[in-house]
């Protein structure tokens, strides 16, 4: 079942000075009950933006995962030039692509008489299988939305599947470029997201944790956990040796991880310093939008700016991810390139007791 | 990035598994033959044995309106190694249990409820199903998903239960899965230990981290020839421009290699490549480490851990990734003694990936735990002469609107446009041949400067949608002065001009009009 609301709904952030959107409520509940709540809104500066996040496990409650998740920004390095295009905020060229029967499988959304919005409900095969036990099947929602740059097409996702995770990904496709040099128009592109967590209330009390698990060659090949606690505004990079993740919980306990697992390149940037890193960690601020080219005019600048050392105690965090991949030209992108897909999980992390859904199984 | 998957149900109509096709005679294994709306087919058998599960072979691709050709001759996972972080235990499930035989799970109907139970040696040991997924491509006003046959199987080993998939694509990628559920399966009762979690409603139980390593083995036969496959590895390097350029390596005696994020490592196995070739240019597929979060490296107690891809010469007897002397004791015992500088010149190859996949228990994974899929992609690179994924999807090609024949005087400015209209509501990229010197067209179709020389020019302009295109001819006269009647026009209206102010009242001003645009003006944009 899944209930649409085309209303101006209170999507009211976490700052007292933000404004209600006019946003579409999205309102699923998937056949074992498990149900996703969430505001979405299509706008100019990030595309897809989705706010008031509310999952529900089957024997739990209704609980607030994301105040707020969206695009922050797209890089974008061509080989054959040693500058960067943004491909979000003031400077860039990107226009909201208006959706139809064509190009939405699932359920075409009105929003301010634009239908720029898509929902499509997605089952999710072999969620779980133990022994001669019969494999549970599951299902996702995606909703997306769709931007043109120049000749290129980009698709911002987010699927939230019946047992509570978020996966948000960018998909690259669209006409080929030409190449204006003799390289090969192979790039660079980096996706970055933002996401302000308010776990089960305003947030404030959230905590963010880096876990660790690097080999002791001294104890007997050993991996001990080490759990860091992430108490000012950082930086932090995948360090894939250590298994490195990030945890962000309540003072219940009760939370959500951020495992790297799809990390795969890194991006070399010698424009922007925020963008050798795989992410930030900073204070909730309703005005810090986009991690390059933001448009408000009280938080001009970058991500590097916004890290300014103030304590998360008693604020709300926001993780900013960030994830590179190399665009190569092959024969099969012409005339149109074959999508490129970036995609990252968060996991709940002891939001439940146990499988919501062992008692359904 | 994993392709995520869900239901192809129109497809499911055309469910042909087992269906025999002519070129493939599984000797040990049946037959999967399945043909995809876009003309694209896979065929390939497959089998389940005792130690591995789930073995293909003599997989056979053909791109849509193309030819079959082989990919690989077999692929199949040849290690599962599991380390805990306590390092008291550590698995290698098939040498030491095995994926197939009794820990292979007999599926039910209920397990594979959209798509059909395949039989092998009376045991319903796998599932094969059709699948739409994300955008192939995506355009302003065309999308097309992506379409693949997934074939599954499950092994029970211990707690865990893994299920090995295999995704073929309808643009001829090719995604080997496992997807890790079951329930956990060591514990400790020293709660303080810093090696796993306590969980909760289990107060007394630690329950233990652990790494899944799964080692998979590629044997490419690209085209005809099993022995004119080449290896190449590309990274791109930053030169001191600030450009960022890829260098790449053929590789011709055996290797190991480890992935570099900063370099952007990937790996091309390509299919006879021309001396000199680029490999970027060259036919094959290429394998990118997209996920790449965790990597468990032990090299003191397992020096294969260090390295995440390796290339070798197929040999029968080196199966395993690990612990291969078990069953093959006259062979080296894992894969980086397999290593040991053989030519691969002319050779048939082999190539061994590994994924690593650390499980940090949560309280969600009791009592049984929802699958966790770690995999990769092996895409085609110049595979097809172009977007395979186009197919069966119409364009309609764009409209150039009649263009009158222009007259133009040198030396003066041109600014006008061509106009075009598109039903897909595409881009549209103008540009023409024939032009005066001096002017040009923009890619919106404006033509703009001042013409440089007399003459009569034959004009093409083309307007292109990036897929389909139209044309117009039209003729362009520029001379020194303006011909024709649109000169004559010029001193009759000045004439009648001169008679007018003198019979006129007296204003006060009189409109100006610029010589030469006003009146010269013979043609439409």
């Amino acid at each position: 079942m899944i209930r649409i609301s085309n209303m101006l709904l209170a999507c009211y952030l976490m700052s007292s000075s933000a404004a209600a959107q006019d946003c579409v409520e999205i309102n699923h509940t998937f056949a074992s009950g498990a149900n996703w709540r969430i505001c979405a809104d299509v706008n100019n500066e990030h595309g897809l933006s989705l706010t008031d996040m509310h999952y529900f496990a089957p024997g739990d409650s209704s609980r607030q995962v994301l105040q707020a998740l969206h695009l922050a920004q797209i890089l974008m390095m061509h080989h054959d030039r040693s500058d960067v295009d943004l491909l979000l905020g003031q400077s860039s060229q990107h226009s909201l692509v208006p959706l139809n029967s064509k190009t939405c499988d699932g359920t075409l959304h009105i929003q301010s008489d634009t239908q720029t919005l898509c929902s499509i409900i997605r089952p999710l095969p072999v969620l779980a299988k133990y022994g001669t036990r019969r494999a549970l099947q599951g299902g996702a929602i995606d909703v997306f939305a769709v931007s043109a740059h120049e000749s290129l097409i980009w698709r911002s996702n987010v699927r939230l599947t019946e047992d509570g995770r978020i996966i948000p990904s960018v998909s690259m496709s669209g006409l080929r470029r030409n190449s204006k040099t003799s390289t090969d128009g192979s790039a660079t592109l980096q996706t970055s997201w933002r996401m302000a967590f308010a776990l089960n209330g305003d947030g404030t009390d959230d905590r963010v944790e880096q876990l660790d698990f690097p080999l002791n060659r001294n104890a007997g090949n050993r991996r001990a956990m080490q759990i860091k606690p992430i108490t000012t505004e950082s930086f932090a990079l995948v360090a894939r040796d250590d298994f490195r993740g990030w945890r962000v919980l309540d003072e219940t306990g009760s939370g959500y991880y951020l495992d790297p697992q799809n990390s795969g390149y890194q991006m070399a940037s010698s424009t922007f310093n925020w963008a050798k890193f795989d992410l930030a960690i900073t204070a909730f601020k309703n005005c810090e939008q986009l991690a390059a080219d933001n448009q408000a005019a009280s938080c001009e600048g970058t991500l590097d700016a916004y890290l300014s050392g103030e304590t998360l105690s008693g604020r709300a965090p926001v993780l900013w991810y960030s994830q590179s991949r190399i665009y190569r030209p092959r024969t099969e992108d012409n005339p149109v390139i074959t999508s490129l897909h970036t995609n990252f999980e968060l996991l709940p992390f002891d939001w439940t007791s146990s499988s919501p859904f062992e008692a359904l199984d | 990035m994993l392709k995520q998957l869900t239901l192809f149900l129109f497809l499911l109509l055309n469910l042909a598994f087992n269906v025999a096709a002519e070129q493939l005679d599984c000797d040990s294994g049946e037959l999967i033959t399945q043909e995809f709306e876009n003309g694209a087919q896979w065929d390939l058998c497959w089998e389940s044995r005792i130690r591995e599960n789930l073995v293909l072979s003599d997989i056979y691709y053909t791109p849509p309106e193309g030819e079959a050709s082989l990919v690989l001759s077999e692929a199949r996972l040849s290690q599962l190694h599991v380390a805990y972080d306590d390092s008291d235990v550590t698995y290698n499930d098939i040498t030491q249990y095995g994926l197939g035989g009794g820990y292979l799970v007999d599926l039910t109907p209920e397990d594979c409820p959209i798509g059909e139970l395949l039989i092998s040696q009376t045991r319903p040991a796998a599932c094969a199903w059709l699948a739409t997924g994300d955008d192939n491509f995506r355009m302003r006003n065309r999308a097309s998903s992506a379409h693949s046959l997934n074939l599954f199987s499950v092994s029970q080993v211990g707690s865990y239960a893994y299920i090995i998939s295999w995704l073929f694509y309808d643009d001829g990628a090719i995604e080997p899965q496992i997807g890790a559920s079951g329930a956990l399966q060591r514990s400790s009762s020293s709660l303080t230990l810093p090696f796993g979690r306590v969980l909760q409603g289990d107060p007394d139980t630690l329950w233990l981290s652990h790494t899944h390593n799964y080692y998979w083995h590629l044997d490419f036969d690209l085209g005809e020839h099993a022995t004119d496959d080449v290896v190449a590895q590309s990274q791109f390097q930053f030169d001191k421009d600030g450009i960022r350029r890829q260098q790449s390596a053929l590789f011709t005696i055996e290797a190991a290699l480890q992935i570099d994020p900063q370099s952007a490592t990937a790996w091309h196995i390509l299919d006879n490549p021309a001396a000199g070739e680029p490999v970027n240019k060259s036919r094959g597929y290429i394998i990118e480490p997209t996920r790449f979060g965790h990597r468990l490296v032990r090299e003191e107690t397992e020096p294969y851990t260090e390295f995440d891809f390796f290339i070798t010469v197929a040999k029968d007897c080196e199966r395993y990734a690990s612990q291969n002397a078990r069953f093959n004791p006259d062979c080296k015992n894992h894969v980086l003694e397999y290593v040991d500088n053989e030519s691969l010149v002319n050779q048939d190859l082999v190539v061994w990936h590994r994924v690593s996949f650390h499980h940090v228990p949560r309280s969600e994974d009791q009592r049984h735990m929802h699958s966790h899929w770690d995999g990769f992609l092996i895409e085609p690179t110049n595979i097809h002469t172009s977007s395979p994924g186009l197919n069966g999807q119409a364009n309609q090609a764009p409209q150039l609107d009649p263009i009158d024949a222009q007259n133009h005087r040198r030396g003066k400015p041109v600014d006008w446009h061509a106009h075009a209209s598109d039903a897909d509501n595409d881009a549209l990229t103008f540009t023409a041949t024939g032009l005066p010197s001096g002017i040009v067209l923009s890619t919106d179709g404006t033509f703009t400067g001042k013409a440089t020389e007399d003459g009569d020019f034959t004009v093409v302009v083309n307007v292109s949608d990036g897929i389909d295109s139209s044309e117009r001819t039209f003729d362009w006269t520029i001379a020194k002065t303006k011909k024709g009647s649109g000169a004559i026009g010029y001193w009759l209206l000045l004439l009648v001009s001169v008679v007018l102010m003198r019979h006129s009242p007296p204003r006060a001003s009189w409109p100006t009009y610029p010589m030469g645009t006003w009146f010269s003006r013979t043609t439409t944009n």
